[in-house]
């Protein structure tokens, strides 16, 4: 079967590989659909992780094809997605290849979702657990800035979870159209005078902000349209050893609390039961489809000037 | 009678004024005792509040005058006053002076608490809305960087809210001492090989690190003794415009929390309360106490070598 590898770092080969055997508590998963996330790239760069070699991909779903001994909740054919808590595309085999082994526990069937709305369970309880952990109070005015797909889960669950509005703010014209279509509020573009243009808007600033863009230049400027008392929630992942600078007292007078959330936590089973209810728009945060083989040609794409949203990886015969 | 005035910045008078008269909803105080605060320094920078005032925002003294629709209080009272929302000491005239107007709803009695220790009120109650904003759970252990007056009352409070473990550091010996005493679990001295002394016996670091310095060097190094998921509590008070460098990589992966308090938000009756159940040691984070005429003399001491507490000031008359 095929599967895709990190070898070591910024080294990448779609090879081929062993079926793998389950365990007695596992189950074998035909994968359908596996996404890409900001995080795969930092592994790649030795930033995140560091178990070389790995088969990455930790948000994926799939077919049950055979169950091991002890498994009693499971069957063949049915269709679930993967809990990657074991460490799976991190430590562990994950889902950019054709089967893999998940244990019964971390499988949870997604009834009627499709494999693709499957494998954004997990970002979307990463999403969830953000928004638990800052917590958005009923009436918030809430920005989020980066309106990738992160940026566009966050609005979403930030306007379920009782914010009076979500303004996103991007640099790419076509991120925020999609934005304003998933329900944004407000939008603004960042690639100019985007202080003076949120303070026009929201002279007294925002309840909630919150970073999906990963870059300190932008995170560092939070603060400045955070209100007093509010909260700001860092979610983008940065390479490690970049700083930012804030200001104490600002952070003293104002009463400021900056948060930081890498996870789902345990949310989980609340995504997937939350996605079941179809009240998140999952699918409009998809841009790209590949086979698995073309996982580098993928990861070109991510790195090009084009813009894209989530990227779902398919293995052959299901792309 | 007499009067500290800020009239500008780095500009004190020790002068005189009326004595004021209480509106219909006010009390007249003879101020008894005033404790001067981090915060004072910094409106003296002017950095802080509105020039010119008559500072001082943690007092209590006793009621000589009550106004016509006053029925709460009478002359005799004595009281500790909630500066909170008004601006008694920052926005309008507080307590470095003889006697000082105030609401009344803002006048609380003070029971059979000292003087000195209804000054120490304000002062608590900021600890006490630190503490809870910080949300510090049972078990946890606890570094507070800085064993001033706010230090030692963070680690009171920390110890009563259900810390395991309370670590004070400062760079001088005599406050750690005085950390002891009032309970702290482990004291150490600010020095090279601070990061490995506290590593050695926390090598998952601390939940939740409280600074009470407010030095930014000191500030950024906080991060680092974190747990993950724990919290940085950011409650001393560093200058405006000073920055600190932060990972916001480490924030993330690690799930941290800064936050930031720095008044008493709703917490000033609790506070007293506590004051008077005797679960808090106010009276030990008092290091000087001065006439008020010599308020020059006391904030000299602030700055000056000599380690200081909490400097209190008293009108003549009392």
């Amino acid at each position: 079967m095929q599967a895709v590898f990190f070898d070591a770092i910024d080294t990448l080969r779609v090879g081929t590989t062993e079926i793998p055997k389950h365990g007695d508590d596992e189950v074998l998963l035909k994968v359908h659909s596996a996404g890409i996330c900001g995080t795969d790239l930092h592994i790649l760069k030795g930033e995140y992780g560091g178990y070389f070699p790995v088969i990455p991909g930790h948000e994926f779903s799939g077919e049950v094809i055979e169950v091991g001994k002890s498994v009693t909740r499971l069957v063949p054919g049915d269709r679930v997605t993967v809990h990657p808590g074991a460490g799976y595309g991190v430590s562990a085999p994950g889902g950019f290849e054709d089967f893999a082994r998940v244990r019964e526990r971390n499988a949870f069937k997604i009834g009627d979702l499709t494999y693709d709305e499957g494998a954004l369970i997990e970002p979307l309880a990463c999403v969830i657990n953000g928004i638990d952990t800052v917590g958005v109070n009923l009436g918030d005015e809430v920005l989020v800035v980066g309106a990738g797909p992160i940026g566009l889960l966050l609005m979403q669950v930030a306007k379920l979870a009782g914010a009076q509005s979500v303004a996103v703010a991007d640099i790419a014209a076509e991120k925020l159209t999609r934005a304003k279509e998933l329900g944004a509020d407000e939008v603004f573009d960042a690639s100019h005078n985007l202080k003076e243009q949120l303070l026009d808007a929201h002279p007294r600033k925002f309840h909630l902000t919150i970073d999906a863009t990963g870059n300190p230049r932008a995170q560092e400027q939070m603060l400045g349209f955070t209100r007093w008392g509010g909260r700001f929630l860092l979610f983008g992942v940065t390479a490690p050893d970049a700083t930012m600078t804030v200001e104490p007292y600002d952070i003293f007078y104002r009463e400021l609390k900056i948060v930081g959330v890498h996870s789902f936590g345990d949310k989980f089973e609340r995504a997937v039961g939350f996605a079941k209810s179809r009240r998140v728009n999952l699918t409009a945060i998809i841009s790209h489809h590949f086979p698995l083989v073309q996982f580098p040609d993928a990861l070109d794409l991510i790195h090009s000037p084009e813009p894209s949203f989530k990227i779902l990886m398919h293995p052959e015969g299901d792309a | 009678m007499q009067a500290v005035y800020v009239d500008d910045i780095e500009t004190i008078r020790v002068g005189t004024r009326e004595i004021p008269k209480p509106g219909d909803d006010e009390i007249l105080l003879n101020v008894r005792s005033a404790g001067i605060c981090g915060s004072d320094i910094h409106i003296l920078k002017g950095e802080f509040g509105v020039l010119p005032v008559i500072p001082g925002h943690e007092f209590c003294g006793d009621v000589v005058e009550v106004g016509k629709r006053v029925t709460t209080h009478k002359p005799g009272d004595r009281v500790t006053v909630n500066p909170s929302g008004i601006g008694y000491g920052t926005l309008t005239a507080g307590g470095f002076e003889d006697y000082v107007a105030v609401l009344a709803s803002r006048a609380h009695p003070l029971g059979d608490l000292t003087y000195d220790e209804g000054a120490l009120i304000e002062t608590l109650g900021c600890i006490v809305h630190a503490i809870d904003s910080a949300r510090l759970t049972l078990g946890d252990e606890v570094l507070v960087a800085g064993a001033g007056p706010i230090g030692l009352l963070m680690l009171q409070v920390a110890k009563l809210s259900g810390a395991l473990s309370v670590t004070v550091t400062d760079v001088v010996e005599e406050k750690l001492a005085k950390a002891k005493e009032l309970g702290a679990d482990e004291t150490i001295v600010v020095g090279k090989n601070l990061k490995d002394q506290l590593l050695a016996t926390h090598p998952d670091r601390f939940h939740l690190t409280i600074d009470a310095t407010g030095n930014p060097k000191a500030q950024e190094q906080l991060l680092g003794f974190t747990a993950d998921r724990g919290t940085v509590l950011l409650f001393g008070f560093a200058s405006p415009g000073a920055i600190m460098g932060v990972e916001p990589y480490d924030i993330f992966r690690r799930e941290l929390r800064i936050i930031g308090t720095y008044a008493l938000g709703n917490k000033f009756e609790r506070s007293l309360a506590l004051a008077k159940a005797k679960r808090v040691k106010l009276v030990d984070i008092i290091s000087h106490h001065f006439p008020l005429v010599e308020f020059p003399k006391a904030i000299e001491t602030t700055r000056g070598p000599e380690p200081s507490l909490k400097i209190l000031m008293h009108p003549q008359a009392s």
